[in-house]
């Protein structure tokens, strides 16, 4: 290889690999520090969220819920997530035993889609490890306590306000 | 250190910082050079097809997201096209061009994702936070959308579940913005590299014939020099719309599968950019009975996802549940060429020529 | 320990009435001693550092709990840690070698930091031979890599310690190069006389043939400290940790300890040969010392957290083949310079 040649590819390599150091540099004194220090700081969780389940209340009917135990949630889960007994007929319809598995549950968001009632919907919780497996069956007083953050029904979340067409949209 | 007949077979995995996934390696080496590879997979397998033919046709989609879960988007993607072809559903265009923006989307997430460990496979660690950085925003908006970020099951038979929220505009034009010039800034770092280019170039070679002889898809595929992307020569959903290159390169090599996927990050801004701007109005999902009894009949659906073409064979009965679904995953065919890339190479390219193919074991397991 | 001390040190002890000897073995106990702790708190202090540089090169915040809003105690958190874990000793590997290794990484750093001049008041050994006598024990290390990689019975062992030997064999002789062109310069071997020169003839650095050499010396330090981008032997991706990956609890930490009081031998030297050593304004000689280590442990973290490392026999082709030549290079020229 001519001197010239070597000279060059000497050059090349170089550069390279200052301008790599560069990148770094620029990071670490000019880029902001993108750690949520969590507990302290937690992220901010949109509207949307595929989080825990909660039933929702109606004071006026049997068991103060919504849910009249039609099992269309059921139906519609793929991973077998629910175990419902109902009991009473037509508007007095209620469910007796309501128990989500969630360590089977993917969070597909299907149930929901699926109530004809609005009854069932998803929060935004997130944490919730716990340490025995046990505690991942969601019985009917859990999912209906009202100090838990009830999330959005899906008519909520279907009714939010939705992004306009394109400045370049054809008609 | 070459001498003859010793040889020595290292175990490389299930458990293993580089193979991505639980992917076992028989690999025989003498001194440092491989001399054969027996890939030796299964240990993700899930029954997916089995899944698929016992459930009915909504309540698959779920389980598909979870196969390639680095780019969930396209297993579904490819599944709902294929039973929307079987039903002869029309999907509306609003809902066409979210499900393009959310792929796009998915395949830029999924070639960060790739990048991080990439680089972090070849020993720059900082190149895996950067590009987890970069990812992190991408999920954000993702679950901005659809609620979730990594398997989202944001695709249903017909549309998609929910509207574009008011604000995805802004907010994704906000990013690719933020994220033009840092491409630039991470091929300074990486790419241009002389020492990066020292491992990738002329490493782990697959000729063009054998590239088409083994099936293998994708970035790989485009990578030694034969344009094939199934978005321009198999058009689905909204792309005919969109203006993009398919990005190809000639080297056969690492770089060249490298080089490729840093292009399609481009692309994919250029496709969502121009998506954004001629989002039309309209529903957002067609209108199907809620038990969907899929009709009697066979289809097809075909999707380039970040890792090559993953298609979804569909056979339906009439009843709700369909006969078969098959699954073709790109990983598994590109996995196969392994042994072709990785004959005669050293055990030090291994890992950047596993890193090359981007193999995700969700999706060659399934 | 410290010159004028050391003086009266040993007339302190001599004071006792003890026998020459045992006032002679008292003394070097304390200065040995208390180099020991100086190196270890350096050594603990460059992991926290190592860890905070990284996150911030990574946009992250790196130890921020223990100890403070610095994390300042991380290491000790760790190193206790380690210590509470079980100890593993492969059943099939050989045993003498398995556990002897990890000395055998650490102690050669401590041997050659001994003879390191931290200022002209303050240092506790001044060998005439100092420069021959650092090169010789900087080899060590690599020989405890290698029983390590065999007396731990797992092939990614044996492929790092094989690695780590040919790493070795290459980078030390432009390193010794290198060191020689600081000689030519200074005159001498003794580290003490080196700086003397450097305060008649200016930092050596700021030479013009013995940037190349000091630019050599980094990269063949950068080398024998196995750390990225000359990091195979323990190549974390590729051999899941290599040469060490049997160890576990204590011994692994001595691995760790050892490598960083390496890297800070390599720098502390650097700053002695090359910038000056303690020489500068105002600040007292000790400060400067370590501020100009430090600089160039930050300048080794950097380069670290940047690049991807190199696969063994480019490592090798870029060491025999451009270094050793551009060393011998420098070698004339920096004696053309001295003779001018």
């Amino acid at each position: 290889m001519s001197a010239a040649v070597m000279a060059r590819e000497v050059w090349v390599t170089a550069s390279s690999l200052v301008k790599g150091l560069y990148v770094t540099l620029t990071n670490w004194v000019a880029r902001p520090r993108i750690t949520l220090q969590y507990p302290k700081q937690r992220p901010v969780i949109p509207s949307r969220f595929h989080g825990l389940f909660v039933l929702r209340a109606d004071p006026t009917r049997p068991r103060g819920t919504t849910c009249t135990a039609c099992l269309l949630c059921w139906k519609a889960c793929p991973s077998d997530v629910f175990r419902i007994e109902g009991t009473g007929h037509g508007k007095e319809r209620h469910p007796t035993v309501f128990i989500m598995d969630l360590s089977r549950c993917m969070y597909c968001h299907l149930c929901i889609e699926a109530c004809p009632f609005d009854a069932i919907a998803e929060n935004e919780e997130c944490e919730f490890a716990t340490y025995s497996r046990d505690d991942f069956m969601h019985d009917f007083d859990l999912l209906s306590r009202l100090d838990r953050p009830q999330g959005k029904l899906h008519k909520e979340l279907l009714a939010e306000p939705v992004e306009t067409p394109g400045e370049e949209a054809a008609e | 250190m070459e001498r003859e007949g010793e040889q020595i077979v290292l175990n490389v995995g299930p458990q293993h910082p580089s193979t991505h996934g639980v992917l076992r390696l028989l690999v025989t080496l003498e001194g440092e050079v491989i001399r054969e590879i027996r890939p030796d997979i299964g240990y993700l397998h899930r029954a997916s097809e089995w899944i698929g033919q016992h459930r009915p046709y909504p309540q698959v989609t779920p389980y598909l997201s979870r196969l390639d879960y680095v780019a969930a988007t396209a297993q579904e993607f490819a599944y709902v096209e294929a039973v929307e072809r079987l039903a002869g559903i029309q999907v509306p265009r609003r809902a066409q061009y979210a499900r393009v923006i959310l792929a796009e989307l998915t395949r830029i997430a999924s070639h960060l994702l790739w990048w991080a460990t990439f680089g972090n496979d070849l020993g720059a660690t900082t190149v895996f936070l950067y590009g987890f950085r970069e990812r992190e925003r991408v999920l954000e908006l993702i679950e901005f959308m659809v609620g979730a970020r990594l398997t989202h099951h944001s695709y249903r038979i017909g549309g998609i579940p929910y509207d574009v929220p008011a604000g995805f505009r802004d907010r994704t034009l906000d990013f690719l913005r933020y994220l033009r010039p840092k491409l630039d800034e991470y091929d300074t770092l990486l790419t241009g590299n002389k020492i990066f280019v020292a491992r990738t170039q002329d490493v782990g070679v697959l000729p063009p014939d054998q590239a088409v002889a083994w099936a293998v898809s994708g970035p790989v595929l485009r990578g030694s020099g034969v344009a094939m992307d199934i978005r321009r020569s198999d058009p689905y959903s909204a792309y005919p719309d969109f203006e993009f290159d398919v990005v190809t390169y000639d080297g056969c090599d690492v770089l060249s599968r490298y080089l490729v996927r840093m292009g399609e990050i481009r692309q994919s801004i250029r496709i969502i950019e121009q998506a954004l701007k001629r989002l039309p109005g309209g529903p957002f999902m067609a209108k199907i009975p809620k038990a969907f009894r899929g009709p009697a009949g066979e289809a097809y659906g075909r999707v380039e996802t970040p890792r090559g073409d993953f298609s979804v064979y569909v056979v339906g009965d009439g009843s709700g549940v369909p006969v078969r679904v098959r699954l073709r995953s790109p990983c598994f065919a590109n996995l196969q060429a392994l042994p072709v890339m990785a004959r005669g190479q050293k055990v030090a390219d291994l890992v950047a020529i596993i890193g090359s193919i981007d193999i995700v074991l969700g999706s060659v397991d399934r | 320990m410290n010159e004028a001390h050391a003086v009266t040190l040993g007339e302190w002890l001599g004071r006792f009435g003890l026998p020459h000897w045992v006032a002679d073995l008292l003394r070097m106990l304390i200065a040995g001693v208390a180099v020991l702790i100086l190196l270890l708190l350096a050594v603990l202090m460059l992991v926290w550092l190592e860890r905070k540089v990284s996150a911030d090169i990574q946009s992250r915040m790196g130890p921020a709990r223990v100890g403070g809003r610095f994390g300042i105690l991380q290491t000790v958190a760790d190193a206790i840690k380690l210590l509470l874990k079980e100890d593993i000793i492969p059943a099939q590997g050989d045993r003498w070698l398995f556990l002897v290794a990890p000395a055998v990484v650490f102690l050669p750093a401590y041997l050659a930091f001994v003879t390191v001049p931290f200022s002209d008041r303050l240092k506790s050994y001044d060998l005439g031979v100092g420069l021959v006598y650092v090169i010789a024990v900087l080899s060590l290390p690599t020989i405890g890599l290698i029983m390590a990689g065999w007396g731990s019975n797992n092939k990614y062992s044996l492929l790092g310690g094989i690695r780590a030997v040919g790493q070795l064999l290459t980078y030390e002789v432009p390193f010794v190069l290198s060191l020689l062109c600081v000689v030519i310069a200074a005159g001498s071997l003794s580290l003490t006389k080196i700086v003397e020169a450097q305060s008649k003839q200016g930092w050596f650095v700021l030479h013009p043939p013995l940037m190349l050499a000091f630019l050599i010396y980094l990269i063949g330090g950068i080398s024998e400290t196995n750390r990225v981008p000359f990091d195979l032997p323990e190549a974390e991706s590729e051999l899941v940790a290599g040469y060490h990956v049997e160890y576990s609890g204590i011994r692994f930490a001595m691995f760790f300890l050892g490598e960083y009081a390496m890297l800070f031998f390599v720098c502390a030297l650097g700053a002695v040969v090359f910038l000056g050593g303690w020489l500068g304004p105002w600040l007292p000689g000790e400060i400067w010392f370590l501020i100009k280590t430090f600089a160039l442990v930050l300048l080794t973290m950097w380069v670290r957290w940047t690049y991807p490392r190199l696969r063994i026999d480019q490592l090798m082709n870029f060491g025999w083949k451009f270094l050793l030549p551009a060393a011998l290079l420098d070698v004339f020229l920096t004696a053309a310079w001295a003779l001018r």
